[in-house]
């Protein structure tokens, strides 16, 4: 029978317990009680009894634990660290200042990175929310060679009906003007998606407050009703409990609001709308038809696998339903479906997208890492120095018999203390940080950088490192030998004062390594975050106005009275001073895009863009005609079968051949249309995916179109002649104009975000790394270059003056004050920016290059704008 | 606390060294103690017993001899104190006249 012993865990709890000298006859106590149990009732129930009696001994520690405890014992740790701390408190209490600036510099160190590290958690870490993402899919439609996030209402309402494994709801956003009361003055303009009464319910198991949309509230005429998402509440209704039965107006119309989302839950996408809105009230916000089975909208569709069913095989059979009901419609743009995609909807990102936030992620990591390290190596070289004016008390300590073990751990205890004060203070600076940076960074008002539990971790982490990081070095340099030769008077080596000097030389080695580094990153990082402000979207958005009127319910505007309207509008927007072209069109620039076609390219997904135009488009955007001619008034008027397409397409599937003449159906397989024209590259739809393939068509309905002005100055002075000019057309109807340049904004904030943590992740170190270079005298200023030392401060100052100079009134030296200095050229533009933005115009300094840079978005100016200009 | 007087545990405890024939360790009277009760005795309750009973002085404590069956380790052996033994006989007389009184149904 082979011998029992106890379980290891349990041993290892009995080492940490301070039992002193009666360890040993406990242990051989309790061993003997494992082996008789054993014997009597078997190992389980012994092992079970030592656990027991493991904890009783803690339970009753005061009566099993020796007076003094010996050195070695595993309870020491846990008796004297107690008093490690307070005597850590102490000694640091004996001087302030070296404290104070090791916990400032630690704790802005920390700040800083945990700040970074909070916006980075916002915008790459949060989840979407939805439950079990594993069986919850977006719904694609696949092609041979790509796939479409759109369906038709139509297509869908068919799929819905016909899918028995998974369970299909669909969505569409828009943006919707909102107010609290009827007749608000002021009111604005947020996103909001019209989802099926079944799309959060499929998603995610519970509101926070009230109850979700339901199928009984998707039906055509049921009382008007929306869910609210928790941003939305927090940040625009104060929080209210009892939000619930609030009414909203929604373009004019009121909505009660029946619950409010869970505070992770931002459904398919990673920024959460204002609000979800029944989709049968699409026709009741925005007028138009109501979305009945015929409807033919774009909708997005997402669906919920059915327990016990494959994800595949439920592709499978719904590929193949879709494929049947695809070859009954007339709707959708010709090319046979190959099936359907399933594409997991708790991943808001595409794959490439997701590539790219992980190279971010990890740049800004080893960024934060870098500053880290110069922090620590600043602390080290303090406490170093502090290390060494106590090397008589430290000797002391190991002449009575101090082990060395014990010297560091008191050492470590220090720089924990420290550590972890700096964190705290590094608490503060994120709190105070997170906002300019977001300010800073241009973040989507639903942009949600409020620590969590991963901020949290991250702060404590880095301080814990932080601390013992810095307290290294210091401390295995304090159990050197000639700690001792203090305590021997004069008899020391003479040679011994220069140690430490050559020990932190070493230091400053690492301090410059890290420095070198973080200044080539920041060259690096400066030059990402201007191009990812300076992408060139191939023509002016600066001065184009987008018109979006809000058709209420109580309109009449079907499709023969929205072409009255339009017609109206757009003729007295013409005559207007100021307007350069007017056109229509379904989407404005970066005002949504719902008609796409993905295409695979190598190993690379791209979308290509239709865009269903009036003629007037190509002139009031500016897209030069590089072959053939856009399509005329006249095409328009008659739906005509013909397309313009973009350079690029043209490149791609043409790259010998001439486009012109031939059919669309070689791209997108729409058979009928035929390519009477190629137009210049432009960015119109979505910045993140830097698509310029697109696709143009005469408009067909006039309904869901929106009036987009080309201004010859800027754009906002003409906002009111041409709200005036179009508003007493309906006085009724609200109109949101817009710059689309604003649009442009939104869509660069996440690139920019990124961008700029980066970007100040840094220029942070490297001003604080030149800083400590000075100090240390590896870098020199740029005034004193050369080899010539610099001359002290006060050395050009004559020190006698005649009487006739005292008669003269001493020159003006006034220094700059702390904010100017902070703002001063000499400082990053990130910290200049961040006081400029704090302390407002109260801050009398030369901003330099802090101007507003127009330059984002400007890109490329066409020609006739650079004409303009002159 | 309970001052000089003995509580429960401490009763149990110091009936079990003097039962199990001194001198006596912690592992015997805690076995001794938990067939006697009948319930889950922990040793960490033993040795805070043992040592209360040992700070009033009911019971002295000596390091026996190191044994191979413990490893090599020394035991620490336990004797009850004439003072431990007559609390005990006290605390037991008292019981019984009480019992008696309440058989007989007299009242004080």
């Amino acid at each position: 029978m082979t011998r029992q012993s106890p379980p290891v865990l349990a041993r290892f709890l009995l080492r940490l317990w301070p039992l002193g000298e009666r360890r040993s006859e406990i242990e051989a106590d309790l061993f003997e009680l494992f082996a008789t149990r054993c014997e009597r009732r078997g190992v389980r129930y012994a092992t079970w009894r030592y656990y027991g009696d493991v904890l009783s001994l803690w339970r009753h520690r005061g009566r099993t634990r020796s007076a003094e405890s010996h050195a070695g014992d595993g309870g020491r740790l846990l008796s004297t660290a107690g008093r490690d701390v307070v005597y850590a408190a102490r000694l640091l209490r004996r001087s302030p200042g070296v404290v104070a600036v090791t916990i400032v510099g630690l704790g802005l160190a920390i700040g800083v990175g945990t700040s970074v590290f909070s916006l980075l958690n916002a915008v790459a870490f949060r989840g979407t929310g939805v439950d079990d993402p594993s069986t919850a899919v977006r719904v694609f439609r696949g092609y041979k060679n790509g796939s479409s996030t759109s369906w038709t209402y139509a297509d869908y309402a068919q799929l819905r009906d016909a899918s028995s494994r998974v369970a299909l709801e669909a969505y569409l956003r828009d943006a919707v003007w909102i107010a609290d009361r009827p007749h608000a003055e002021s009111i604005e303009s947020v996103s909001a998606w019209f989802v099926t009464g079944g799309y959060l319910p499929t998603l995610t198991k519970s509101a926070a407050l009230g109850r979700f949309l339901t199928p009984a509230d998707d039906v055509i005429g049921a009382p008007p009703a929306i869910v609210v998402s928790h941003r939305f509440w927090v940040r625009r209704l104060d929080s209210d409990p009892a939000v619930v039965g609030r009414t909203l107006w929604l373009n004019g119309v009121a909505f009660t609001i029946v619950g409010v989302s869970q505070r992770q839950f931002s459904g398919t996408t990673d920024v959460p709308p204002a609000f979800w809105v029944p989709i049968s009230s699409y026709h009741v916000v925005y007028g138009g038809r109501p979305f009945d089975r015929a409807a033919r909208a774009g909708v997005s569709v997402v669906g919920r696998i059915q327990p016990g069913v494959e994800a595949k095989q439920a592709e499978t059979e719904l590929g193949a339903i879709a494929v049947g009901i695809a070859a009954t419609l007339t709707d959708s743009t010709g090319e046979l479906l190959a099936g359907v995609r399933f594409v997991p909807a708790g991943d808001a990102r595409s794959r490439s997208e997701n590539r790219t936030m992980a190279l971010v992620v990890a740049i800004v990591l080893v960024v934060i890492g870098l500053l880290l390290l110069l922090a620590c190596v600043n602390v080290a070289n303090l406490l170093l120095a502090s290390a060494w004016s106590r090397q008589r008390e430290i000797g002391l300590q190991l002449a009575l018999g101090a082990s060395r073990g014990r010297l560091v751990r008191q050492l470590l205890t220090e720089s924990l203390s420290l550590g972890l004060v700096g964190g705290a203070v590094g608490l503060v600076f994120t709190v105070w940080l997170v906002p300019i940076l977001a300010v800073i960074a241009r973040a989507p008002l639903e942009f949600d950088a409020t620590p969590d539990f991963r901020v949290y971790l991250f702060l404590t982490a880095v301080s814990i490192a932080a601390g013992l990081g810095a307290g290294l070095a210091p401390a295995r340099h304090a159990i050197r030998d000639e700690f001792i030769a203090p305590l021997k008077g004069a008899g020391g080596r003479a040679d011994q004062a220069a140690r430490p000097r050559r020990f932190r030389s070493g230091l400053i080695g690492v301090q410059a390594a890290a420095s070198l580094v973080l200044l080539v990153l920041a060259a690096l990082l400066t030059r990402g975050m201007v191009r990812a402000t300076q992408v060139d979207v191939g023509f002016d958005a600066d001065r184009l106005l987008t018109v979006s009127p809000a058709f209420g319910r109580d309109s009449t505007y079907d499709a023969a009275g929205t072409k009255a309207y339009w017609d109206l509008a757009l003729e007295r927007v013409r005559a207007l001073p100021g307007v350069r072209g007017v056109s229509l069109a379904h989407y404005p620039p970066f005002g949504g895009a719902h008609s796409v076609t993905i295409r695979q390219r190598a190993n690379n997904r791209y979308s290509i863009y239709h865009h269903p135009t009036q003629a007037e488009y190509f002139a009031t955007i500016g897209l030069r005609v590089v072959r053939g001619r856009t399509y005329t008034p006249q095409e328009v008027a008659e739906r005509a079968k013909v397309a313009v397409i973009s350079e690029a397409l043209a490149r791609e599937y043409f790259p010998q051949g001439d486009p012109i003449g031939q059919s669309l159906q070689r791209i997108t397989k729409d058979s009928g249309y035929q390519i009477i024209g190629v137009v210049s590259d432009a960015i119109t739809a979505r910045l993140r995916e830097l698509s310029a393939a697109n696709i143009y068509k005469p408009m067909e309905d006039i309904e869901v179109a929106r009036m987009i002005i080309r201004a010859h100055g800027r754009p906002e002075s003409l906002t009111p002649s041409v709200r005036n000019a179009i508003q007493p057309i309906d006085p009724r109807i609200r109109l949101d104009i817009t710059s689309v340049n604003e649009g442009l904004q939104e869509e660069l904030a996440e690139p920019r975000t990124l961008a700029t943590l980066a970007g100040a992740c840094g220029h942070l170190p490297r001003a604080r790394g030149r800083g400590d270079l000075r100090r240390d005298g590896l870098c020199s200023r740029p005034a004193h270059a050369g080899d010539q030392p610099a001359p002290r401060a006060r050395s050009d100052r004559p020190r006698y003056r005649t009487p006739a100079a005292r008669r003269q009134p001493a020159p003006c030296r006034r220094r700059p004050g702390v904010r100017g200095r902070l703002c001063g050229p000499g400082q990053p533009a990130v910290l200049r920016c961040a006081v400029w933005r704090r302390f407002g115009g109260s801050c009398r300094v030369r901003y330099g290059n802090l101007r507003p840079a127009r330059r984002v978005g400007c890109g490329r100016p066409p020609p006739h704008a650079t004409r303009d200009a002159r | 606390m309970k001052g000089d007087r003995l509580g429960e545990f401490e009763e149990f405890t110091l009936l079990a060294v003097r039962a199990l024939g001194e001198p006596t360790y912690a592992v015997p009277v805690q076995q001794y103690v938990e067939d006697s009760t009948g319930r889950n005795v922990s040793i960490g309750a033993v040795y805070a017993a043992l040592a209360r009973l040992e700070d009033k002085g009911f019971v002295r404590s000596t390091m026996g001899e190191a044994t191979a069956r413990r490893g090599g380790k020394a035991k620490r052996l336990f004797q009850v104190t004439a003072l431990g033994l007559r609390t005990a006989r006290d605390l037991h007389r008292v019981r019984e006249k009480m019992w008696e009184a309440i058989a007989e149904g007299r009242r004080p």
